[in-house]
């Protein structure tokens, strides 16, 4: 049994279940322990994150582990904002089989350890490529603090750590949008020796993105998290 | 005060399986639920000067729920309300509509003379160069590039309300556009006594914004 002392509940979204609080709400009937529950004192208040006198609920991530999924496999859809897919693999390429919607927003960070130097990243959305269909624009150190700049249109979003052959271990994390006709995307990457900006579009509007896609590039031990964020 | 002693809860659809945590009070939704869209792009927005009104509804209230709001048009009016000492975030894109991407966005849909120092850095021209821009101005405002073209943008907004007692208001912003221009900069509003109260007014050129909102912290 809990009980709630609520002083002023929001609504209770009946299509999804979300619950939208308003003012303070403070968990009472907790136990006496260390971190409440004394006389004079208001018990579990701290256990609910509070400003201003209006508590968020602690909502725990959910970490879905989707392992190293074939190209074939099936796809599985982000159906909350606190859900993530978290894809592994012990070599280069990575399917993401997450499946989005149209009007959304979604990001994925990346890491990789060992393997190949030379860090081109390369996602194929959907899992297949587009001849033509991608103009990205970069902006890439190459040695020193000055950048260089690259401005492709590929069958690929691609995005050059270095244009050379050099870096491992990188990191990055990809946003983008799914239309259903302009979609956009950014792009922040490092690894061991260069960093990169990048941003593009896909340029076909017609096209519909099902699903994110591939990551295949150089480097081994590739880790993803997806989440929706919009 | 209401007490409210809640064991169960589901949504008219039947779904009973949303947890209480009888310890921590956490409450924890199912698998299989829809992410918490609240489309506010109907408001009857008026634009530049819109004063603080029950319009606003209520603040992003937990951290599967997301604002979205979009417009045909250059100038989007941002209406949630936001607390203090908190963190927000934003992503627009805008597509089509006239060249020449300057970040502006009007905190309450007004303008503060002089109160908002810009630091960023864009680039310029043909080469990879970035240039350095360093402003005080009554708006938050990142050039994309110190020129005058550049559509079809895409950028992303973190911003911190400030404590009102010394944790100043901030932001950070990451935006690019097909121009081949792109802007990484901070800005800080610097009166403290002034309450952010919602997000505000973005107007710039490009047409068909559309904003996604979200609280981080």
């Amino acid at each position: 049994m809990s009980t709630l002392q609520v002083s002023r509940l929001g609504a209770l979204n009946t299509d999804s279940g979300g619950i939208l609080l308003s003012d303070r709400i403070q968990q009472v009937q907790e136990p006496p322990g260390p971190l409440g529950g004394g006389a004079g004192q208001n018990p579990g208040v701290n256990r609910l994150s509070a400003y201003d006198g209006v508590v968020i609920p602690n909502l725990r991530l959910n970490v879905i582990n989707r392992g190293d999924p074939a190209a074939g496999d099936a796809l599985v859809e982000l159906r909350t904002f606190d859900q993530v897919h978290y894809y592994q693999t012990a070599g280069a390429v990575l399917n993401l089989r997450t499946s989005v919607v149209p009007n959304a927003i979604y990001e994925f960070t990346y890491t990789s350890s060992g393997g190949a130097a030379n860090i081109d990243f390369v996602l194929n959305p959907n899992g297949a490529s587009y001849s033509n269909e991608f103009r990205d624009q970069y902006y890439y150190t190459v040695g020193g603090g000055g950048f260089s700049r690259t401005d492709q249109t590929l069958s690929t979003i691609y995005f050059d750590h270095l244009a050379g052959g050099t870096g491992v271990s990188p990191m990055g994390t990809f946003r983008f949008t799914t239309g259903p006709t302009n979609k956009y995307y950014t792009y922040k990457g490092s690894d061991n020796e260069n960093l990169v900006f990048g941003y593009g579009r896909w340029t076909n509007n017609s096209r519909t993105w099902d699903f994110v896609g591939q990551l295949n590039f150089n480097g081994d031990n590739k880790r993803c998290w997806i989440r929706r964020i919009g | 005060m209401t007490t409210l002693k809640v064991t169960n809860l589901q949504t008219s659809a039947g779904v009973s399986n949303i947890a209480i945590n009888a310890n921590t009070g956490e409450v924890t939704l199912p698998n299989g639920l829809e992410p918490i869209i609240n489309d506010r792009s109907n408001l009857n927005a008026a634009g530049y000067g819109r004063a603080y009104t029950d319009e606003l509804g209520p603040p992003l209230m937990n951290f599967n729920e997301v604002h979205y709001y979009e417009t045909p048009g250059a100038s989007l009016l941002l209406y949630t309300r936001m607390l203090r000492d908190a963190f927000y975030e934003f992503t627009y894109t805008s597509s089509g509509g006239a060249e020449n991407t300057d970040f502006v966005l009007y905190p309450n849909g007004l303008t503060y003379g002089g109160q908002f120092q810009a630091v960023y850095r864009a680039t310029q021209g043909s080469n990879g160069s970035f240039d350095e821009a360093n402003q005080t101005l009554n708006h938050f405002y990142f050039d994309h590039q110190f020129g005058g073209d550049g559509n079809n943008s895409m950028g992303q907004m973190i911003m911190y309300t400030g404590n009102g007692t010394g944790a100043d208001k901030m932001c950070f912003y990451f935006g690019a556009d097909d121009g081949t221009n792109v802007s990484y900069g901070f800005n800080r509003w610097t009166n403290d006594s002034v309450e952010w109260t919602w997000v505000g007014l973005l107007t710039f050129n490009g047409d068909n914004k559309r904003c996604w909102i979200r609280r981080l912290g």
